[in-house]
């Protein structure tokens, strides 16, 4: 069987059937993403005074835009990628179809449901704490069953997906390639994540319903889930990358498929065991707990830099190969006119933001004054929008119109977007920082306090908002110009050719650096900003000891 | 060109590289908040003079924290005898001192002196200030009971002239929610979250301090404020519609 090196051919051959799943699945990914940036913009607004919602539908639209963007816009967009990569690694129709059907109808059970219990009850944000369901029981248990639904919807797709690359391996003797490795890493953790989701939401699903007790634990539940659901598309993002290497640029990796499958299954030995930061602020937690918490967290940051090395010293050193000279003259070699290019160039930048913002937060004295602060969503749309959404909208951007068979429209606009999101992320999460820094609180609808708290947040808050407006409207362009071909609209194309990838021998030879000098600049700048956090922290007017519990 | 493999495309290098973050850690122990595990405790102090962290948590273990209802019994107690006529409930003043309240539990005392001779009575405590802020926050948040000798910290704190602050939150507000406290005089902030789960932070101007309480948990917090000034009080975990009106205020005069 010939090898797979492009995937967007790939998925042109696969059976109308899986095709129309895929679609289907990409739909739902749209939909949700749709839904949840035009939610997140309301929010936004809300927040900057500019639209004074009553306080139930403010958070009622802030739930939408947790509920919608992360776990449903993630979910549907991971699982139609994933599927698309197994289907093109095994070469032929999907194995256990069934299931995958099975499970993108709980998908979009699941969605319904949660839109329904956040619109018909109370607004529990998207972590559904049982504590703040008062007397709506009965929209919080549909609310909850929508977590449920997903959880099976991902259950299965994923089972799908595995089943698929089984079934690559035995084609290929034996031997998975490393992205299909990646691939089922990838499909175990999502598996991962759906087990969690379930234990985290059928206790408050009985409770609502008198079936059981009251989930005290749910915090705790919550805390795991979050985490395992949050690195997930970290993963997803440089699964991405790797697997469009070949059709983007030419290359594969240089390294051979051993390291990056080594790199992969790091994903599945760190992210599971590394939940604790997430819970530095909760009362009581014991010194060791605290001690291993943190410096597991820094361990996180392997896989992902380890990937990123990976491809960008492949990239480097192949071009040179080819001839590329000076110190970035590999970079223009890249096909920067493709918009799925531009925005995965752009994601990586956004990564190294978020990611110096992250490691401040993972310090857990840091995190003792900035965690429930709008520090965590400032810099964390970095990592969501900036670059993982960028990074799954980059893989639609060449999936889709494959499926479909037509083109995109507005090349030239769409390849602006990232751009211009990211001139928003940087205000709106410069704003959320330096508002976090000054204590303000995440997931309040204004944080004006009747004129108690400092001035300085409401004016961060309005460049909250102004942020806002572009990453909305980038967003939106991007799901409106996807919509297009899924719906038949747009010029068709034919079949785009085949990648051709050199061998990578020569490639060996020449120098590759920038990737270490990336990762060094990066590290220099987590330096940075935790010193910076320090000295903050030090010229505050009251000494504390930590919250201990009873 | 030579025909060997570049450094900067060897897999050995590549791997090694990708550990790069983790010598962040290098620098959390350089500032004083890296858990030094090699030396257990780290004893190289760090900043109790002018910086934060020091002092104790609470003394866990769930089952010993009061239960919400006599939480409440005991905010109750606290108020009544604090309170000013502007409606401020001042610790320390006007107290019947020394008098326990129901709790048993409650250290609450005038305080004594100025702030140095605070610290100077600080004595023991003192050294365990540094122990624990050079341990990071890890060493403030108390075990269980069970791992410590039971007058190890807070205890020994209340009579060292530490001045005992209730402060209860619940949906929504906090009670009580006008405090007026003394710069320089250490507090134990003694809080629980009585109906769901609020967080107690205070707005100090440049930042905050954060605290989340879980419903039912008391938790303790030494706070000991070093500028006189108005601040805020708010409740950082969601807890229902009005999450954004819970506040309250603390005159540190
Ligand atoms: C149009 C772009 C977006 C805007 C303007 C936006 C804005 C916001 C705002 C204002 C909040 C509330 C912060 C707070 O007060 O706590 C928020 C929360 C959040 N956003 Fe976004 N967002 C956008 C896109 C996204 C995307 C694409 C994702 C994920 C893929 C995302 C994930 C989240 C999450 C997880 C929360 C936390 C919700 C919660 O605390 O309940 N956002 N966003
Ligand atoms: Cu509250």
């Amino acid at each position: 069987m010939a090898e797979t090196r492009s995937l967007s051919v790939a998925v042109t051959a696969l059976a109308p059937a899986d095709r129309r799943l895929l679609k289907i699945l990409f739909a739902g990914a749209l939909a949700a993403l749709g839904l949840g940036l035009l939610m997140g913009l309301y929010t936004a607004l809300a927040r900057a005074g500019w639209l004074a919602p009553d306080l139930p539908t403010g958070y009622r639209a802030m739930t939408l835009h947790g509920v919608t963007v992360f776990f449903y816009w993630l979910t549907f967009a991971q699982l139609g990628i994933l599927l698309a990569i197994a289907a093109a690694e095994s070469g032929a129709a999907l194995a256990g179809r069934g299931l995958a059907w099975t499970g993108t109808l709980f998908l979009f059970l699941g969605l319904g449901a949660s839109l329904a219990g956040t619109l018909g009850g109370a607004p529990l944000l998207y972590d559904g704490s049982p504590e703040v369901v008062g007397d709506e029981r009965g929209w919080a248990f549909v609310f909850d069953l929508g977590y449920l639904a997903l959880a099976l919807g991902l259950l299965l797709v994923a089972g799908c997906a595995i089943l698929t690359l089984f079934r690559a391996k035995r084609a290929h003797g034996s031997e998975w390639s490393s992205l299909a490795f990646g691939a089922v890493a990838w499909a175990g953790l999502l598996m991962v994540s759906a087990v969690a989701l379930a234990n985290a939401f059928l206790p408050p699903a009985r409770w609502a319903m008198g079936w059981g007790a009251f989930p005290a634990d749910h915090a705790t539940l919550w805390h795991v889930l979050f985490h395992n659901m949050h690195y997930l598309p970290l993963m997803a993002m440089v699964l991405v990358w790797y697997a469009l290497m070949p059709e983007l640029a030419g290359t594969g990796s240089i390294l051979g498929a051993r390291f990056s499958k080594i790199v992969f299954a790091l994903y599945l030995l760190f992210v599971p065991p590394t939940s604790l930061y997430h819970m530095f602020l909760e009362p009581g937690l014991k010194p060791i707990i605290l001690v291993l918490g943190s410096m597991l967290s820094l361990f996180i940051s392997v896989p992902t830099v380890a990937a990123f090395l990976v491809i960008v010293v492949s990239l480097e050193a192949q071009a040179r190969a080819r001839g590329a000279r000076g110190p970035l003259g590999w970079l223009t070699r890249l096909d920067w006119r493709d918009p799925a290019m531009r925005a995965i160039g752009w994601s990586v930048i956004n990564l190294a933001l978020g990611g110096t913002f992250a490691f401040v937060l993972i310090q857990e004295k840091l995190a003792g004054l900035l965690s429930d602060t709008f520090f965590v969503p400032g810099y964390f749309h970095f990592l969501t929008i900036g670059a993982v959404s960028l990074t799954l909208l980059a893989a639609l951007m060449r999936l889709v119109p494959a499926l479909c068979g037509r083109r995109l429209p507005a090349i030239r606009l769409l390849g602006h977007l990232p751009a211009l999101i990211t001139l928003g992320l940087l205000v709106f999460g410069g704003a959320g920082i330096a508002a976090g820094l000054a204590g303000m609180p995440r997931r309040v609808l204004s944080a004006s306090y009747d004129g108690l708290a400092p001035a300085g947040w409401n004016s961060l808050s309005v460049w909250i908002g102004i942020g806002a407006l572009p990453m909305a409207l980038g967003l939106a362009v991007y799901v409106v110009a996807l919509a297009g071909p899924l719906l038949g609209l747009g010029q068709t194309r034919s079949a785009l050719p085949e990648a051709k990838l050199d061998d990578p021998g020569p490639a060996l030879l020449r120098p590759a650096w920038s990737g270490p000098a990336a990762v060094a600049l990066l590290v220099l700048a987590m330096y940075g900003a935790t010193w910076f956090a320090f000295g903050w922290l030090r010229a505050l007017p009251a000494v504390a000891s930590a919250g201990g519990g009873h | 060109m030579s025909d060997k493999p570049s450094f900067s495309t060897r897999r050995g290098f590549v791997g090694i590289s990708s550990l790069a973050v983790l010598s962040l850690y290098g620098l959390w122990v350089g500032l004083g908040a890296g858990p030094n595990i090699l030396q257990g405790h780290s004893d190289e102090g760090e900043d109790s003079d002018g910086g934060h962290g020091g002092g104790h948590g609470g003394h866990g273990g769930a089952p010993q924290g009061p239960s919400p209802e006599e939480f409440r019994r005991q905010v109750e107690a606290f108020v009544t005898r604090f309170r000013q006529p502007d409606g401020s409930v001042a610790p320390g003043f006007l107290a019947g001192a020394g008098e326990a309240s129901d709790a048993g539990h409650d250290h609450s005392a005038t305080p004594r002196g100025d702030a140095e001779d605070d610290h100077a009575k600080m004595g023991h405590t003192a050294d365990e200030h540094a122990a624990h802020v050079a341990q990071g926050v890890a060493a403030q948040h108390h075990p269980a009971d069970a791992d410590h000798p039971p007058a190890f910290a807070s205890e020994a704190a209340a009579e060292e002239g530490t001045v005992d602050v209730y402060l209860m939150a619940y949906q929504w507000g906090f009670e009580p929610s006008f405090l007026r406290l003394e710069a320089g005089q250490p507090y134990r902030f003694r809080m629980m979250a009585v109906d769901s789960s609020h967080g107690a932070a205070i707005q100090l101007g440049s930042g905050s301090l954060i605290t989340r309480l879980r419903q039912g948990v008391l938790v303790e917090r030494e706070i000991t404020f070093t500028q006189s000034g108005t601040f805020m009080i708010y409740c950082t975990v969601y807890c229902g519609v009005m999450h954004d009106r819970m506040a309250g205020k603390i005159v540190v005069g």
